[in-house]
């Protein structure tokens, strides 16, 4: 599903040339559950949002479905997004003027679905993670655990084929953390790519494969 | 198309800041109401001065007979012009443009009007019987000439209220007196309302049958008269072919400026519209800068509002929304915040105009220089258009930012 080849990628910053990624390779095949670890400031977040096409690379090349991504308009990148990328962040990045449902249901008002249409399938996938009774509350009315259901309901709603967690257990407790696990490995049972980024090796080794960065580059990739 | 903002989250996002949207959209509501009032006190203004010219058909000419001073073929003979019945004729045949023509006699001298003991003195005026087609007198009591009055030659006038006033005082009957003016009495027909604004001296004037006149003075002549032309004419390729003509007929110096004197309402008209369509752009100017600094505020505010709501839009672009969506979602904020303004200024533009129309009808007589005050519909319409342009110039740059935020960025900022 994802191929990447020598993908560089660097800062400048003041007069300094900071290099992020450095010809970092990959490939992640459909259906995979896969955890990128490293520590802090080793580049693991920028080759997640490179992959999730928020950011554009310096030079190699990024294969989606067979289609090189490769300085792609900020519209067709938000498609991409839109209809084939779901996110979870560490800060679960909800709209806080929105209520739970409203939250879930915004992808699919990008997708063009009607409103009775979205707020239907919004519900349902809340539901299914869980939070049928909190669809009208507001993100500062959930809890961390259940704000970050709100996002994995976010990412799944349109229906996309991969999954981006960056440290998605990063801002919860430990009991918390393994139920948002457990959730995200029921989803990638269910068909789609998960792709984790955490500095936590239990939640990297809890996945089904493992790669490791280290100051922006792959030092370790399990087969 | 689906736009990518939701009424919901437009009052959200309005009523997130009430004080401070409502203070931002005070500009724009102050611009339109100020606009409102001046427009229709520019209108109000517009009408009180056509009103004046009311009394007129629109395309009036006066002409006065006075004296030549130059030379015609080599001879100077100071003649005084004077205008008779078949030299009107003449005119008639001579331009198809002219509707109504009328001789306008005035008296030579100022005379004495009595009625009982009561005393008035003002001059006669002899007209035709086409004079007040021309002169669109409104009539207080009583009835104008007709046709009769001008061939039984008989010695029937109308008066104006002013002279009713003098002469009769408060007598509740005056249509069938007779008056006294020079030893002959005349029976009172009609009496003309007074047009205080605008008149040529004829307020003390009593005006008579020309064939009275004749009589009365013994004379075939007058020194002006009066012409009303079609409505389609143009006055001014008129007068020129006109006094052209006139100079002639009576063989005076086409150069002469003595000879003929002449007053033109369309010319007059012609003017006042100048004026009223330059007072017209002025008000729009003056409007458009208040609107402006309302404009730059909103535009202000959308900005602030951007900053505000970086890491949204961010999180809005992470999840699919194109830079049109994030262009689409301020403009229309923009767009609802100054028409919600604008709509506020209209509302208390439109009470305060309801108020100021109760407090001049009880005032506006007559002769003052104005017009109902009005809401003026073109105006609010064009308003409306300019809100909604407003409100994309104010949103326009505060949207092009928001396009360019890049989510990666704006997904790190702490707010």
């Amino acid at each position: 599903m994802i191929e990447i080849k020598n993908l560089n990628k660097s800062y400048q910053i003041g007069e300094k040339h900071l290099k992020v990624l450095v010809d970092v390779s990959l490939f992640i095949q459909r259906g995979e559950l896969v955890s990128i670890i490293g520590k802090s400031g080793s580049g693991k977040s920028t080759l997640l949002n490179m992959i999730g096409m928020l950011d554009n690379y310096d030079s190699g090349e990024y294969w989606f479905d067979k289609n090189l991504i490769n300085n792609v308009s900020e519209s067709d990148a938000a498609h991409y997004r839109n209809k084939y990328i779901g996110f979870v962040f560490q800060t679960f990045h909800l709209i806080g003027t929105k209520s739970a449902l409203d939250n879930v249901a915004l992808p699919l008002m990008y997708k063009g679905i009607g409103k009775k249409e979205r707020s239907i399938v919004a519900e349902k996938m809340l539901e299914k993670v869980g939070l049928g009774d909190r669809i009208h509350h507001l993100p500062n009315e959930l809890s961390g655990g259940q704000k970050q259901r709100v996002a994995i309901a976010r990412a799944l709603v349109t229906n996309a084929d991969l999954i981006l967690a960056d440290e998605p257990t990063g801002a919860l407790d430990s009991k918390t953390s393994q139920e948002i696990m457990e959730l995200l490995r029921e989803i990638n049972r269910e068909g789609k790519t998960v792709l984790i980024v955490t500095h936590e090796a239990e939640i990297a080794n809890s996945c089904d494969r493992k790669i490791e960065i280290i100051d922006g580059q792959i030092v370790k990739s399990d087969e | 198309m689906l736009l990518s903002i939701e009424p919901k989250e437009i009052y959200k996002s309005i009523t997130q800041h009430k004080l401070r949207n409502a203070l931002t959209g005070f500009g724009i509501a102050w611009g339109i109401f100020i606009m409102m009032l001046m427009m229709g006190f520019g209108d109000s203004f517009q009408q009180g001065v056509f009103k004046l010219f009311s009394s007129f058909a629109e395309n009036t000419i006066v002409v006065w007979g006075g004296e030549s001073t130059m030379p015609y073929n080599g001879v100077m003979d100071n003649k005084t012009i004077v205008f008779d019945q078949d030299i009107l004729r003449q005119f008639k045949t001579a331009f198809d443009e002219i509707e109504y023509i009328s001789l306008q006699a005035n008296s030579p001298q100022s005379m004495q009007m009595t009625y009982d003991d009561n005393k008035n003195s003002g001059s006669l005026i002899g007209v035709e019987k086409d004079f007040f087609r021309i002169r669109k007198q409104k009539i207080k009591a009583g009835r104008l000439f007709k046709s009769k009055d001008f061939k039984e030659d008989g010695a029937v006038c109308i008066i104006p209220e002013r002279v009713e006033e003098l002469l009769f005082k408060r007598k509740s009957k005056v249509i069938g007196e007779y008056i006294n003016i020079g030893d002959n009495y005349f029976k009172v027909i009609g009496i003309t309302k007074d047009n205080p604004n605008i008149n040529f001296g004829d307020r003390n004037s009593v005006i008579i049958p020309f064939s009275s006149y004749q009589t009365l003075f013994n004379a075939n002549t007058s020194n002006s008269f009066i012409i009303s032309l079609y409505k389609d004419v143009d006055g001014s390729t008129f007068m020129k072919r006109f006094e052209a003509f006139m100079s002639r007929l009576y063989r005076v110096n086409p150069d002469d400026k003595e000879a003929f004197y002449t007053f033109s309402m369309s010319e007059q008209v012609k003017e006042f519209q100048s004026l009223f369509t330059g007072i017209r752009i002025f008000i729009w100017f003056v409007g458009f800068c208040i609107l402006l600094t309302g404009i730059i505020s909103v535009g202000n505010i959308m900005y602030v509002n951007i900053n505000e709501r970086t890491r949204e839009i961010g999180i809005r672009k992470a999840i699919g929304a194109t830079p049109r969506n994030i262009l689409e979602m301020v403009l229309v904020e923009s767009v609802v915040l100054t028409s919600i303004a604008g709509f506020v200024g209209i509302f208390f533009g439109y009470i305060v105009i309801f108020v100021i129309q109760i407090v001049i009808a009880s005032m506006v007589e007559e002769n003052m220089f104005l017009g109902n005050v009005g809401v003026n519909f073109p105006v609010i319409f064009a308003s409306l258009s300019i809100l909604i342009l407003a409100g994309v110039a104010a949103g326009i740059l505060p949207a092009l930012k928001a396009t360019r935020i890049r989510p990666v960025i704006a997904l790190n900022q702490e707010n």
